[in-house]
């Protein structure tokens, strides 16, 4: 992991809680409430129990939250530590070794309590020992050159009675002054928590037995920061935790059991600054239904063709019937120019009636048709492939340009609600309940705008060898294009002003995008295989 | 670091001395102990025979717990050194340091270097190459640099052939000096400066 990396996960945020995680560890609860922001708590205030049945029963379907994230716990560092602690006392007690020597042992395993104990019952011990760093902690033998020494090879002074020299297992011996120097160096400077003696070559670790003699008094910040990096290796080598990625965040999410982390779908949800994101990759928000590798690749493809992208992106953004420019500021893909009021698809730039249901075939949009692009040379095949990017690029991105726009919308609704309850008084109570169900369509349209986006990071990968007949192919695009044309529906309905807006339409409607929204992911995660 | 600068007092007295290592340093300037000019005799037996290289020796705040800096002033032919900026790659100046090591115990890791280049791990790839796939002349290269570089007599002839071309001694020596002994660089500069 990257300098760079460590930073983004371990920017020590202020808050009070956190910093003195291994002095007090029973304040679990003190901060659940503070955790809210003043927003969530208004909305929380606010729930309404005469809510009707329909809106919530929706909205629970929408989101996969309860059965399975409940299983993912987010922790604090003072949640997981006593968690470690305990694989070190295993540790410990089945191979009768130390605390600072089980840690080390368990670091080489990455902290797999079985892996380690299975390699015990397989190996040479004096291998495991060498391998983990402590030898001379385990076997007892010192190097016999380094007893003998009466300087300290760091500052060069003589031992004396008043700074006698401090050993490692190993021999080597140092005095408390540049012990100190030496962990002050190793935490503040170095950022870590490993290290091997401070003789040159000498593969023995130093472990917390030569640490916390050297910091926990001199520097206790400094002795909390060493344990924390030690908590961060276990939870970066652990498969059932990760760091949130939300901004500053240092709460970890924490699944019991791999089952635990299959049932939920890798999916985990923050408490504390309200991060939706995958445990499996760390990306920051759920990215059903495309699989942890392929988003990755597909990152690395769009860095890589950002320019190109933006260059097509950029210059795709006027009118395709009088070219006035035009910005697209709302989530809609259904575009009218203000100058000749000529309708088209933002997406494709084609005309909107032939995206009409009744015109046959509605969003021929989302379909990528290779043959189109014809041509057998190297230049034609590239030419094709950058198309064929291009083709599931521009939706990606519009979708998430739809997804941030949907997500400011939910915000203003959000924000009304609670002007409506500041005014007070009984009259107004009905006016915000009212308006419970555009919250609703809101949350259920990011939701969607997300899945879509992510729908086609999917398709570019999962069809890329598909011949152009494809079963499989069809039915994914038409999933794909009955979610779509019903979420654009949808937002139409929802960007009306208050006065215009149908509430029973968008009731509706919302049930109807949750039923897609629903029937492509299960498609996609049952292994489209379902009938037509 | 505390203590660091009693230490370095007595690594300087160490390494100053007059012995038989043939590896030495010195301050740059007087009152200032963390800029060294140090010197490294080429080992006998290898193709640096005879030549005195001048390393340029920076010591960082976190010293010992970090590297001292150490850089090549004397161009020199060799897989580990850059034979365009005498920047060093030895395990030691990086990530195999430890505080217990010395300015002393580096310079002698450096004689130890020139005696057996590391072709595996490069420093300057061309240098490597030719290390590798034609050692007679990588040989012949390396020991053309010394003798044009390295030797203490050939700045002396140097000085000499430039006066020939009618300049005084001292701006000779001083383009010369500025133009690390490049001597068509060092005419250069001083036939544009007429
Ligand atoms: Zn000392
Ligand atoms: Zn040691
Ligand atoms: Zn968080
Ligand atoms: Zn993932
Ligand atoms: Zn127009
Ligand atoms: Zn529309
Ligand atoms: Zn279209």
């Amino acid at each position: 992991m990257s300098m760079s990396d460590e930073n983004e996960y371990y920017a020590y945020s202020s808050d009070e809680d956190d910093n003195d995680v291994f002095m007090s560890q029973n304040d679990d609860d003190e901060d659940d409430d503070t955790s809210l922001d003043p927003d969530e708590k208004e909305a929380m205030a606010l729930e309404n129990p005469n809510a009707a049945p329909v809106q919530s029963s929706f909205y629970t379907a929408a989101v996969p939250s309860s059965p399975t994230t409940a299983t993912i716990r987010m922790m604090k560092t003072s949640e997981l530590w006593p968690t470690l602690q305990q694989r070190c006392d295993e540790v410990t007690e089945m191979l009768g070794v130390s605390q600072a020597t089980a840690m080390a042992l368990l670091q080489s395993y990455q902290f797999s309590k079985e892996r380690l104990m299975e390699s015990y019952t397989n190996d040479d011990p004096e291998t495991i020992w060498k391998r983990a760093g402590v030898y001379h902690r385990c076997s007892g033998n010192q190097n016999p050159e380094a007893s003998a020494a009466d300087m300290c090879p760091i500052c060069m002074e003589d031992a004396s009675p008043t700074s006698p020299l401090k050993a490692m297992p190993c021999g080597h011996a140092f005095c408390g002054d540049c012990w100190t120097d030496f962990a002050v160096n190793l935490v503040q400077h170095e950022g870590r928590a490993s290290s091997t003696c401070p003789h040159a070559g000498c593969p023995e670790v130093v472990t917390q037995d030569e640490i916390q003699p050297a910091l926990e008094q001199s520097h206790p910040n400094l002795w909390n920061k060493y344990q924390q990096f030690q908590l961060k290796a276990f939870v970066e080598a652990n498969t059932l935790t990760r760091w949130c990625p939300g901004p500053g965040c240092e709460r970890i999410a924490w699944a019991p059991t791999a089952s635990a982390m299959d049932a939920a779908i890798g999916l985990a949800h923050c408490d504390h600054c309200d991060t939706r994101f995958c445990m499996m990759c760390g990306h920051n928000e759920p990215h059903r239904p495309v699989p942890c590798r392929s988003l990755q690749v597909w990152h690395d493809k769009c860095r890589d063709e950002s320019e190109t992208a933006n260059w097509i992106l950029a210059n795709t953004k006027e009118c395709p019937s009088c070219v006035t420019r035009i910005e697209k500021n709302n989530g809609c893909n259904h575009m009218t120019c203000q100058k000749c009021r000529h309708e088209f698809c933002w997406i494709c730039m084609g005309d909107w009636r032939e995206h009409d249901a009744n015109t046959g075939g509605y969003y021929k949009c989302n379909k990528y048709d290779a043959s189109q692009e014809g041509g057998s040379s190297d230049t034609d095949a590239a030419r094709r492939q950058l198309n064929r990017y291009l083709h599931y690029y521009k939706r990606y991105h519009a979708h998430e340009e739809g997804q941030k726009f949907a997500l400011k919308q939910l915000r203003e609704t959000e924000q009304r609600m609670i002007q409506w309850q500041e005014l007070s008084s009984s009259k107004v109570t009905a006016k915000w309940s009212d308006v419970e169900f555009l919250k609703v369509a809101n949350e259920l349209l990011v939701e969607c705008r997300r899945v879509l986006k992510y729908t086609y990071v999917y398709a570019y990968y999962a069809f890329e060898h598909e011949p152009a007949n494809s079963l499989t192919r069809d039915r994914f695009e038409y999933h794909q294009e009955m979610l779509e044309k019903f979420t654009e529906h949808l937002s139409e309905l929802s960007e009306k002003p208050l006065e215009q807006m149908n509430r029973t339409d968008v009731v509706n409607q919302t049930r109807v995008v949750d039923r897609f929204l629903q029937n492509i992911l299960k498609y996609v995660e049952d292994g489209m295989e379902e009938a037509a | 670091m505390a203590g660091a600068n009693g230490r370095l007092v007595k690594e300087l007295k160490e390494v100053s001395k007059n012995d038989t290592s043939g590896v030495r340093a010195a301050p740059v300037s007087e009152g200032n102990l963390r800029h060294l000019l140090a010197t490294v005799e080429g080992p006998s037996g290898t193709v640096y025979e005879g030549g005195i290289f001048e390393i340029n020796v920076e010591i960082g705040k976190q010293y010992p717990f970090e590297p001292p800096k150490m850089k090549f002033l004397t161009k020199i032919w060799h897989p580990n050194i850059s034979s365009q900026t005498g920047a060093i790659c030895l395990d030691i100046l990086k990530d195999q340091w430890s505080p217990a090591l010395t300015i002393k115990t580096a310079l002698l890791s450096l004689q130890a270097l020139m005696c057996s280049p590391e072709p595996g791990d490069p420093q300057d790839a061309e240098v490597a190459k030719m290390y590798l796939s034609n050692r007679e002349e990588f040989d012949r290269t390396a020991r053309f640099w010394t003798e044009s570089f390295a030797k203490p007599t050939s700045k002396d002839e140097a000085v000499q052939r430039v006066c020939e071309m009618g300049f005084d001694e001292a701006s000779a020596r001083k383009a010369l000096e500025k133009h690390k002994w490049d001597e068509s660089a060092a005419v250069n500069e001083l036939l544009g400066a007429i």
